[in-house]
């Protein structure tokens, strides 16, 4: 027997993911879609997705449920936002996904197993990484830096699990207190207190722990009395700044800490050293397109005297995501290492020497699939090449 | 003076008579001080129902008359005219609204019943103290100017200009034409686009009607319908027009030769001294004083003075100021087109061989900068060419609106392109808006043709080599799709043009949500604007193909000339008035007057009223503090009666 491959719709389906995602801005514009494509046209993974972005907008209107809830077509999305900044009609993609794969964790189809594990850690540890919450601060032993709330600082640094943990990238959390004592910064950590910020959570679909997280963050940060946060990871960032404030209010400004680098330096308080280096600027999703940091990163690599800034075919809004967010690295390791490879090969059609970036997470899986590569490219974060300029080693 | 009222209660169908107890009202309207007949009609504006007014007004020598029934904006004129044909004056009529402010507002209550009873006898007050009025009659200027010299303006202008009436037309550019005159062929006839403006042009400058002011500009508008005086700039030429014969010999001597071509889109060069394409009219030489060494770097050469045989250059010129008095105005300035540069993932101004659909234009035009040829920036002909659609167009981030012209110009240039060169042809749209007539046949002739179309929005354009790699999704398919091509052609959207909010304030007119001129009625009213008077045609009133902008440019001329040909225009009898003893002359009035009709009288000090221009707003007899001024009619002894009426 063939099979038969009607679609039927009944009106009691109709309106199931409206519904469901009654009160959640994501929804708001579903029925506008016009069916253009340019969701999927952008869309890095779409290749390996079962339908496509915009035939799941489409499966949404007409309440596909058992269609939609599915790991083949949730599960590839790398929560880049390249759909959401070209959607005509201002459909909120990249968080509609986000929606959506709370819906398949609630009936039990989502996570991916690989995930899971790394749920299970945040569980239990408040980090991803399945380190001890004593060791979350021990990549600042030697440095004596303030603890606040104990202490007392205007400037909160809250390096993520990423940099506190993974030893490949540690150095980012390190070169930035290096480099805010330097600069005179009046500033502190969380210490052990520190959890995760629950981007990971959020964007696989598990919105209890993610909010719980956020709850607990916020609730320090308050506590802790700085006025402003500064985070040198784009995940964190991106959460923190938009996501936050739906959970909880508070008080502190969150910066990125190029964005507050590039402010010392047009307050003149930031005089950079001379380092003669070709480079090419790697935007990270969730700092570019969903955190709208563009300039700032750029702003202070054009002032670093002998630096010469030369971009990729793709830049700014445009960038071509790493593959690395929203659990793809985590799940599909090839196929993230697959993407990074082609976001190399950008890279190293500029002739630059070393490709910037601002995302620990971006770093790490653009370094494994360098390794495939071979170039002869090194892969640095802003603070790290700061670093160097300052020698701060 | 009371005088016998008659009071008319209309049915109006069931839309009246379904909440009010007509019989019951028309009852009541007998209690009411000096009516002296009452009656109900189940549609008091038919022929029967307004021959029983005319009948008892004969009859019973009423000299009032009330009727409860619809709005007076439906039928006020009507009934006025009824009573004028039984030589009763006009304005002895007051309108109860029992309709829009009664029955349809509150469907079935008690409540309704009461304030139709208090609209009643609130009328019947007024109508007690009406006065008789004459309609004023004025003069009407049997003229038009015409803004904005492109397709629409010249087809505007030509057909007043054949009825017998004046034109001005003022064009900003220093040559007619507008965009019409840089496009190639045009869709679906595929009709040379020159060859069918350039006469109409020739037309223009040579209709002895026609007075043509090129590279000119609207500066202010005075008066009102009937009577406009306004201001136009004329810029100088530095060529005295009457002496240039258009022989080009300036502009070939001239040695600033790299000032980017407006005509061409910058595809090409023109010098400081220039004719702006060979088919302009004017056909007239120009100086761009921005260019020109004379006026930059105040010496020259003046290599085009010696090669001017006839002398025509003349460096003195100064810009002039002209008045001109129209009883109408067509306003035609076109458009523009959206700068696809903000829409960063196609590429445009970044990669050389992404060019706009007007660039594309140019260059497949013959007397363009390739003479007809489509090539790429390095002179070679392109062996594959995408069009995409909907460029700034359908995009909640640009534009929301459908641009109208991009599906069927980017359809026409696929035809060219495969004309033209061997290349392979791509289009990406979103959905093929073939509306016009022939239109679908057009595209159906180009599907034939072996042009693939692809539905799916082109997602980015990213240089690989040496080919564009466009990405995008084939909707139809749900795949994923990436094509390597070698010019892309963005089909741009159109947009205001940049000064229509000026133009909209000197002229004193709304814009539409997204900037263009706003017609009084998008159906029913569709050339005419809020301000009697003036008109729009074409593109300044939202994008539109040539077709419908000739079709709407000859309804805005048909409409000028109905307006104009009358002679004299009527105008309603209720303005204001001023009680001279009482005006001490603060002016508070002249401040608050949105028509511009009081002025204080320099010789005696005090307020006078201009009735040609009064509107009979009120705003003055509110400003006034000494209660000097009042609306005939609408005075405050009527008023304050209908009040007492109310209350009592
Ligand atoms: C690439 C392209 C291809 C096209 N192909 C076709 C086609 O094949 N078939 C078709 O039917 N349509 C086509 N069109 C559409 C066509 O160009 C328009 O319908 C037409 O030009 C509209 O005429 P218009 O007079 O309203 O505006 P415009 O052509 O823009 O003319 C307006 C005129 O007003 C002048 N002006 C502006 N402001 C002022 C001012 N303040 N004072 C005085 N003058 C002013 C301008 O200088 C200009 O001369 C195409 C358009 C484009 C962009």
């Amino acid at each position: 027997m063939p099979k038969d491959n009607t679609l039927e719709i009944t009106e009691d389906k109709l309106g199931y993911f409206v519904q469901e995602l009654k009160g959640h801005e994501s929804a708001e514009k579903l029925y506008r879609c016009i069916q253009c494509g340019i969701c999927s046209g952008s869309c890095p993974t779409a290749r390996a997705w079962e339908v496509t972005p915009r035939q799941l907008v489409r499966m949404l209107q007409l309440g596909l449920k058992e269609e939609v809830l599915r790991t083949e077509v949730l599960y590839y999305c790398s929560q880049c936002y390249s759909c959401k900044v070209r959607c005509p009609m201002q459909i909120q993609l990249t968080e509609l996904l986000m929606d959506l794969r709370r819906l398949a964790v609630r009936d039990g189809v989502g996570p991916l197993e690989e995930q899971e594990a790394l749920l299970k850690s945040i569980r239990n540890y408040d980090n991803p990484w399945m380190q001890p919450r004593l060791a979350r601060d021990r990549w600042a032993k030697r440095l004596r830096i303030k603890i606040l709330p104990r202490e007392r600082a205007k400037v909160l640094y809250y390096p993520g699990c990423t940099a506190a943990y993974v030893t490949s990238v540690q150095s980012v959390a390190v070169n930035t207190a290096k480099l805010l004592s330097h600069l005179g910064v009046d500033f502190g950590i969380l210490g052990k207190e520190e959890v995760c910020c629950g981007s990971t959570a959020l964007r696989i679909g598990e919105r209890g722990l993610y909010e719980e997280l956020a709850a607990r963050n916020i609730e320090i940060f308050n506590r802790s009395g700085a006025q402003t946060i500064i985070t040198a990871c784009a995940g964190c960032y991106g959460i923190i700044k938009h996501e936050y404030p739906k959970v909880a209010s508070f008080d502190a400004e969150i910066l990125h800490l190029s964005e507050f680098l590039h402010r010392l330096m047009e307050e003149g308080r930031l005089e950079l050293p001379e380092l003669s280096i070709r480079v090419t600027y790697h935007d990270p999703c969730h700092l570019g397109r969903h955190g709208g940091v563009f300039d700032p990163p750029r702003g202070i690599l054009k002032n670093i005297p002998g630096l010469e800034l030369v971009e990729m075919e793709r830049n700014r809004e445009n960038s071509r995501c790493c593959g690395a967010g929203g659990g793809v690295r985590t799940a599909h390791s090839t196929f993230a290492q697959n993407l990074a490879s082609e976001r190399l090969e950008e890279a190293y059609a500029t002739g630059a020497e070393a490709l910037i970036t601002c995302c620990p997470f971006c770093e790490n899986n653009l370094n494994d699939a360098l390794k495939a590569r071979g170039y002869t490219l090194s892969i640095l974060d802003l603070v790290d090449l700061l670093a160097k300029v300052f020698a701060l080693g | 003076m009371t005088g016998k009222i008659g009071v008319y209660i209309c049915r109006c169908g069931s839309n009246i008579a379904s909440v009010i107890d007509c019989e019951n009202l028309a009852e009541y309207a007998l209690s009411l001080k000096g009516v002296k007949v009452s009656r109900v009609h189940d549609y008091i504006c038919s022929d029967p129902g307004q021959e029983i007014i005319s009948a008892d007004i004969r009859d019973k020598h009423l000299e009032k008359v009330v009727i409860a029934a619809c709005s007076p904006r439906m039928h006020e004129t009507t009934f006025r005219k009824t009573l004028e044909k039984v030589n009763l004056n006009g304005y002895c009529l007051e309108i109860a609204n029992l309709r829009e402010q009664c029955s349809w507002a509150h469907p079935n209550s008690q409540e309704a019943n009461a304030k139709a009873r208090y609209l009643l006898s609130s009328a019947v007050a007024k109508a007690r103290l009406l006065q008789p009025l004459e309609n004023r009659r004025v003069p009407i200027t049997p003229a038009v100017l015409v803004v904005g010299g492109g397709i629409a303006g010249i087809q505007a202008a030509l057909t007043i200009a054949k009825s017998g009436f004046q034109v001005y037309l003022v064009e900003k550019e220093p040559s007619l034409g507008g965009h019409m005159a840089q496009l190639d062929k045009t869709f679906p006839t595929l009709d040379c686009s020159a060859c069918i403006l350039t006469p109409k042009m020739v037309d223009v400058a040579r209709n002895e009607r026609i007075e043509l002011l090129t590279y000119s500009e609207v500066v202010g508008v005075e008066g009102y319908v009937g009577n406009f005086k306004v201001r136009v700039k004329r810029k100088p030429r530095y060529v005295n027009i009457d002496k240039c014969t258009g022989c080009n010999q300036c502009a070939e001597a001239c040695t600033i030769r790299n000032v980017p071509s407006e005509f061409d889109v910058g595809l090409s060069n023109r010098s400081a001294i220039y004719i702006p394409f060979p088919q302009a009219v004017p056909l007239k030489a120009v100086i761009d004083k921005e260019s020109c060494l004379f006026f930059t770097k105040g010496k020259c050469k003046q290599k085009c003075v010696d090669a001017c045989e006839v002398g025509a250059i003349d460096f003195q010129e100064q810009e002039e100021e002209i008045e001109l008095e129209v009883g109408a105005i067509i306003l035609a300035t076109g458009f523009d087109l959206l700068h696809p540069a903000a829409i960063s993932q196609y590429g445009y101004g970044r990669y050389e061989n992404v060019i706009t659909g007007l660039e594309f234009e140019r260059m497949a035009s013959p007397n363009g900068p390739t003479s007809g040829r489509i090539v790429l920036a390095n002179g070679k002909e392109p062996s594959s060419i995408a069009f995409l659609h909907c460029v700034g167009s359908r995009d909640e981030n640009y534009q929301p609106y459908c641009s109208r012209i991009c599906c069927m110009y980017n359809t026409k240039q696929a035809h060219l392109a495969r004309e033209k060169t061997e290349a392979q042809i791509y289009q990406f749209y979103i959905d093929m808006m073939a509306f016009g007539k022939g239109y679908q046949e057009f595209y159906q002739r180009v599907r034939d043709e072996g042009v693939i179309f692809t539905r799916g929005k082109c997602a980015e354009v990213v240089q690989r080599g040496d080919k564009l790699r466009l990405y995008a999704e084939d909707t139809l398919l749900g795949r994923q799709l990436q094509v390597d091509v070698d010019l892309v052609v963005l089909g741009v959207g159109v947009v205001p043009r940049s000064d229509t909010s000026y133009l909209a304030r000197i002229f004193n007119i709304p814009q539409d949500a997204h900037g263009f001129f706003l017609e009084a009625h998008p159906k029913l009213r569709p050339v005419e604007t809020f301000v009697d008077g003036i008109f729009v045609a074409g593109c300044c009133q939202g994008p539109k193909d040539i077709t419908d902008t000739v079709a709407q440019a000859s309804a805005a001329a048909a409409e000028s000339i109905s307006l104009i040909s009358t002679g004299e225009m009527e105008m309603d009898g209720i303005t204001g008035f001023l009680v001279t003893e009482k005006c001490r002359g603060c002016g508070f009035c002249v401040e608050v007057c949105p028509s511009s009709a009081i002025a204080l009288n320099e010789m005696t000090g005090i307020a006078e009223i201009k009735e040609a221009l009064c509107k009979g707003c009120g705003a003055c007899a509110v400003a006034c503090l000494g209660g000097a001024l009042d609306v005939h009619n609408y005075t405050d002894e009527i008023l304050l009666e209908q009040v007492k009426e109310i209350i009592s």
